[in-house]
């Protein structure tokens, strides 16, 4: 055995002792064998002369107290195993920290508020199981249970594909949004974050803004306009005021499209249509029980007969149109905004 | 020699040694392996063993060749220990000689 190895065996074997106290000792040996090597013997000469290493490493532990048997089975298994368990809190930690810089009581919340989240769109999930379900029952008493089957299908797939994707939707913008207000440390609760990511409130003071710029359009157009028809003496005036008017309307314009273009995002957009996809299973629920209480009434009067049939479609061509109507009246609203 | 034996022995030949003088670790070993045939490598155990039960104390002084030396000295509490081993070791010393005397003298 040369220094060098000696040194590496010693760090090793005294792995266990704090590294100033350790840098001590083997300073102790370095020293030792500098000497002797100085007086002519090799290193490996002096290293022998040492004896049984290992017999001195237990005398070194023994000085610090240490049970040389314990000092083993330290080094042994359970130390490693410790040693990964440590580190792997402690990097746990650090990720934690470093990501979210977050406490334990924080994650706890977070933990509930998902929990909460996942809750509500659990029950969202029953609307879209009525409209699936009334779906296929209209589809097949339309079609026959041949093709009817089959439709039904295609519309179960779809209501499914429908509730997924409104799932992910609604889950990434409550994310987002509770993102967004961590980071500006604001104390809301999460239902506010998924309500507004439902867009009611948003939708309903959108609507209002837009009424109120209307309106404030329309004050500035029309002192515009009157100044435009005044009487020739003050023309000279009015093409003075004119560009001045022609300019704020321009500018509001700006502005106006501005603030449309951040109210009227494209994800808003979607969801309020899946806003509407939560009310419209509603609105056919309450028609088809409309329906079935009619077809009760036909039935128990005259038996299963066409009529029956006919109030399904009646009543489903009035929910559709109701649907339509309501979508085409909001989402028009929408389009005239932006 | 036995070992555990040995090993009482050089704690006092240690410390008498450094209450002589301050000593520097290979300059004590030197001393020591003059006394006792013993494996150089267990002298700094000891050593350390000592300085730990604050029987030492370590200073560093600057040396001609090489890096500063680490000197130990004795303490209060070194001196006072070294008087204890000193008397346990005569007395020791005395009763075993007195029985070996006496154990020749009935042959």
């Amino acid at each position: 055995m040369n220094k060098e190895q000696f040194i590496a065996y010693m760090n090793q074997k005294l792995a266990i002792i704090k590294e100033e106290e350790r840098k001590d000792i083997i300073d102790e040996y370095i020293n030792h064998i500098d000497e002797k090597v100085a007086e002519g013997m090799s290193e490996e000469e002096v290293i022998a002369g040492f004896g049984d290493i290992d017999e001195m490493i237990k005398e070194i532990l023994d000085a610090y107290n240490i049970d040389p048997g314990q000092a083993k089975s330290n080094s042994g298994f359970d130390r490693k195993v410790n040693d990964v368990l440590d580190s792997l809190f402690d990097g746990f930690q650090r990720l934690l920290s470093n990501i979210t810089s977050m406490d334990v009581d924080n994650i706890v919340k977070l933990m509930f508020e998902v929990l909460v989240v996942l809750l509500v769109l659990g029950i969202m999930h029953i609307p879209f199981d009525i409209m699936a379900s009334v779906g296929s029952s209209l589809l097949r008493s339309l079609f026959g249970f041949g093709i009817g089957a089959a439709f039904s299908w295609i519309w179960h797939t779809l209501v499914k594909v429908l509730y997924i994707v409104m799932f992910i939707v609604v889950l990434i913008n409550v994310a987002n949004r509770r993102w967004a207000h961590f980071k500006e440390k604001q104390d809301t609760s999460v239902m506010d974050d998924v309500k507004e990511s439902f867009n009611f409130e948003q939708a309903k003071e959108a609507v209002h803004r837009f009424t109120g710029s209307t309106q404030s359009k329309r004050t500035y157009d029309t002192p515009y306009e009157e100044d435009d028809n005044s009487t020739q003496s003050t023309a000279s005036h009015s093409a003075k005021e004119a560009p001045h008017y022609r300019h704020m309307q321009e500018h509001w314009e700006a502005d106006r499209s501005k603030r449309s273009y951040q109210r009227e995002s494209s994800f808003s957009v979607i969801m309020k249509f899946f806003g509407f996809l939560m009310m419209l299973p509603f609105i056919a629920a309450i028609i088809a029980l409309c329906c079935a209480l009619g077809l009760l009434v036909v039935m128990s009067i005259q038996g299963i007969t066409i009529v029956g049939f006919y109030f399904i479609v009646s009543g489903a061509i009035v929910g559709c149109s109701a649907v339509i109507s309501l979508i085409d009246r909001y989402l028009c609203k929408g389009g005239r905004r932006s | 020699m036995n070992s555990q034996f040995k090993k009482g022995v050089l704690e006092l030949i240690v410390l008498v040694s450094v209450n002589k003088k301050d000593m520097y670790g290979y300059e004590l070993v030197n001393e020591v392996s003059k006394v006792v045939n013993v494996n150089e490598g267990t002298i700094y155990p000891l050593l350390k063993r000592l300085t730990n039960e604050h029987y030492f104390e370590t200073y560093l002084e600057e040396s001609n060749e090489g890096p500063p030396r680490k000197y130990y000295r004795l303490t209060q509490l070194g001196r006072e220990q070294k008087k204890l081993l000193l008397e346990e070791w005569n007395t020791f010393h005395e009763q075993v000689n007195a029985f070996i005397k006496e154990s020749e003298h009935d042959e």
